[in-house]
């Protein structure tokens, strides 16, 4: 199913990301001083063709007759709070790892870092993908990060975040 | 001779076999979940696999992956909803069979013809991938650099129904390829003055973030807007009767034909080959108006290829380390974890590896008949918990996934970004495929070019003087001018049917 909107916001994203790679690429050399091909060529050689097929499907959207889909409204703003909540997830990792590196000394074990950034952020997914249940919800967000670290850390011995 | 049984010896203990049974049940259950795919149990597996010998790392992975291309099944029958890509085929029959009162009937015709598809494959991978390997010994720069090109084209080409999407996916996988050092000068490129990046990114937390994480925050978006299937699971008494198994055969025995030969063609896959077997099978049935009404003889032809093409997959990877789909381009990953080497020299420098791998399979399908006839039934109960509450569990172990790789912040934030990534892609209609497959195929294609050019010392027509590198870039070519052309054709006729509706 093709949306108009959809099809122009694509090709606008390949244009502009293009750009940016390109001022990064910029400097580097298509040929070497050896008159071989240099490590700029085949870069930009890419970035020429993301341009290219950005520039033909933003005219492939602003050419289409379909008029534009309607947004589907009502969830979006859960869908978005749950991806937000993944991106705080891993924040909550890096920023407590941090904070946990930043103690004098380490009085609990490595693993409470996960079990807890883990608990908090299941309680969370779940409510905001609408569970209800507090038993289900408590159930859920204690008892997998238990189960990954008792699975994990000490019988595959693999390091948890 | 020596390195054959030792490969036996490997791969019948105790412990792969455990981990191949392990990797079978879990591949049912994550092909039978709509939502959790192939893919992502692999991709899922794969950090687990690290510290493991080569027979058990590979035993645990081929489970994983026999076992998920067949779980598709269940759910494509059961509740009219395919588990993977793979078993869309399946769902023209299989519902209408369960509301017959025939779902175990349909089951069983599935695990008995995924077996068949399968073990057929093992056969097909075992007598052609050390053929293709001393074929492929031959290749030098021109010819690795056409096969990768031809890779790339049939991936934009095959995985879009807009071919610029594609195009454009497949080319943001190229340049993401480029970030890192050079591969012939080692000049580091496009870094963006991140240290992390001068070695590229990793793979796993790229298709951890592409596959698992974006398919999760689809298949949540589904649940909230109200996509929900429905989990009553109607599995009746009547099993299958051999009399029925053996009735389809010949169909079984074509239809794996197909499988393995569609999938040793990169990015076509399970699913392109059970649609393929099943309008074969229709086209050279007895009783063509039984399909699409309920007829085991279209479970037989679905599975049975879509089964067969994982061993197809398997060849391309392992003699030209070249992946089919993206299943085997993460095993591709998992090869070289292990620190091996695909492509021709793997079956002269490793072949102990290399047969415990074409054994490990063939456990692996046989596991997939024991477990999928014994335990359907308890396995399909893990159906029932709501896709709201697996989602953010199965989110967690992606984390760890990536982690456990270099456990480096750096990764976490890849999944991030690629997770966030995949999703708008699918928002977009744009396909995710060619960005991983260009992704690992690019490289090969760059230095293949440039060292095949300071080898005939700036000759360019070095790519022409081979039969191979001409064949494959003429073929190549016709696929690209092929896509052009239908698209030029569908969007003219959306244009005509546009303006007769107005």
């Amino acid at each position: 199913m093709h949306n108009k909107v959809h099809e122009i916001l694509t090709g606008i994203a390949a244009l502009v990301c293009g750009g940016f790679m390109w001022r990064e690429a910029s400097a580097l050399p298509v040929w070497a001083p050896t008159g071989e091909l240099g490590s700029g060529a085949f870069p930009k050689g890419v970035i020429i063709l993301i341009l290219v097929f950005g520039a033909v499907q933003l005219l492939q959207g602003i050419c289409m007759r379909a008029p534009a889909a309607k947004a589907a409204a009502g969830k979006n703003h859960r869908m978005l709070l749950f991806v937000l909540w993944f991106l705080a997830y891993i924040g909550m990792f890096v920023g407590g790892a941090h904070l946990y590196s930043l103690l004098p000394y380490q009085p609990v074990e490595n693993n409470l870092v996960f079990f807890l950034c883990t608990f908090i952020y299941l309680a969370g997914a779940l409510i905001i993908t609408g569970r209800r249940s507090k038993k289900e919800i408590l159930l859920v967000s204690l008892g997998v990060p238990a189960v990954l670290v008792a699975c994990f850390a000490f019988c595959f011995q693999i390091m948890l975040p | 001779m020596d390195d054959i049984f030792q490969a036996i010896q490997l791969t019948c203990a105790v412990k792969p076999l455990l981990a191949n049974g392990i990797g079978v049940a879990l591949g049912i259950i994550f092909g039978a979940l709509p939502g959790l795919t192939a893919a992502m149990g692999v991709a899922l597996l794969l950090p687990l696999t690290f510290n493991l010998p080569v027979a058990e790392a590979f035993s645990a992975l081929l489970g994983m992956y026999c076992g998920a291309i067949y779980g598709g099944s269940i759910t494509a029958i059961l509740i009219g909803t395919p588990g993977t890509v793979a078993a869309a085929a399946t769902m023209l029959e299989g519902p209408a069979l369960t509301a017959r009162g025939q779902s175990k009937k349909a089951l069983d015709m599935a695990t008995f013809a995924s077996f068949f598809g399968g073990a057929f494959s093992c056969v097909a991978l075992i007598v052609m991938a050390p053929m293709l390997a001393r074929v492929a010994t031959a290749f030098g720069p021109a010819e690795y650099f056409a096969v990768a090109i031809f890779g790339m084209t049939v991936v934009a080409s095959l995985a879009a129904a807009s071919p610029v999407k594609g195009m454009l996916s497949a080319l943001l996988g190229c340049y993401c390829a480029t970030m890192g050092g050079d591969p012939i000068t080692g000049e580091v490129r496009n870094t963006y003055e991140m240290t992390e990046l001068i070695s590229g990114f990793t793979l796993v937390p790229v298709l951890v973030g592409l596959f698992a994480v974006a398919q999760i925050f689809v298949t949540v978006e589904d649940s909230l807007r109200g996509v929900t299937r429905d989990m009553t699971l109607r599995l009746s008494r009547e099993g299958l009767k051999l009399r029925d198994f053996f009735r389809y055969k010949w169909n079984m025995l074509r239809s794996s034909i197909i499988g393995v030969i569609v999938g040793i063609i990169p990015a076509t896959g399970g699913g392109s080959a059970s649609y393929l077997a099943y309008s074969t099978a229709q086209r050279y049935s007895d009783t063509p108006e039984e399909f699409g009404k309920g007829t085991l003889e279209g479970i037989a032809a679905t599975e049975s290829a879509n089964n067969a093409s994982t061993g197809g997959t398997l060849i391309p990877l392992l003699t030209l380390g070249v992946p089919g789909d993206i299943v085997t381009a993460i095993m591709l990953g998992a090869l070289m974890i292990q620190g091996l080497v695909p492509g021709p020299l793997l079956f002269q420098n490793e072949p102990q590896a290399v047969y415990s791998i074409f054994i490990a399979f063939i456990i692996s399908n046989v596991l997939m008949l024991i477990i999928g006839l014994s335990a359907v039934r308890s396995l399909s109960n893990i159906l029932r918990i709501p896709p709201t509450v697996l989602m953010p569990c199965v989110m967690t172990l992606c984390i760890i996934g990536a982690w456990a790789v270099n456990t480096s912040a750096f990764d976490l934030y890849t999944v991030v970004i690629f997770g966030v990534l995949g999703y708008l892609m699918h928002k977009v209609g744009m396909p995710a495929a060619p960005l991983l497959l260009s992704m690992i195929l690019s490289p090969i294609a760059e230095t293949n070019f440039r060292r095949a050019i300071i080898v005939s010392n700036g000759d360019y027509s070095v790519f022409f003087t081979s039969y191979i590198s001409l064949g494959l870039l003429l073929v190549s070519a016709a696929v690209a001018a092929k896509t052009v052309w239908n698209e030029v054709q569908r969007r003219r006729h959306l244009a005509a049917s546009q303006t007769e509706a107005s």
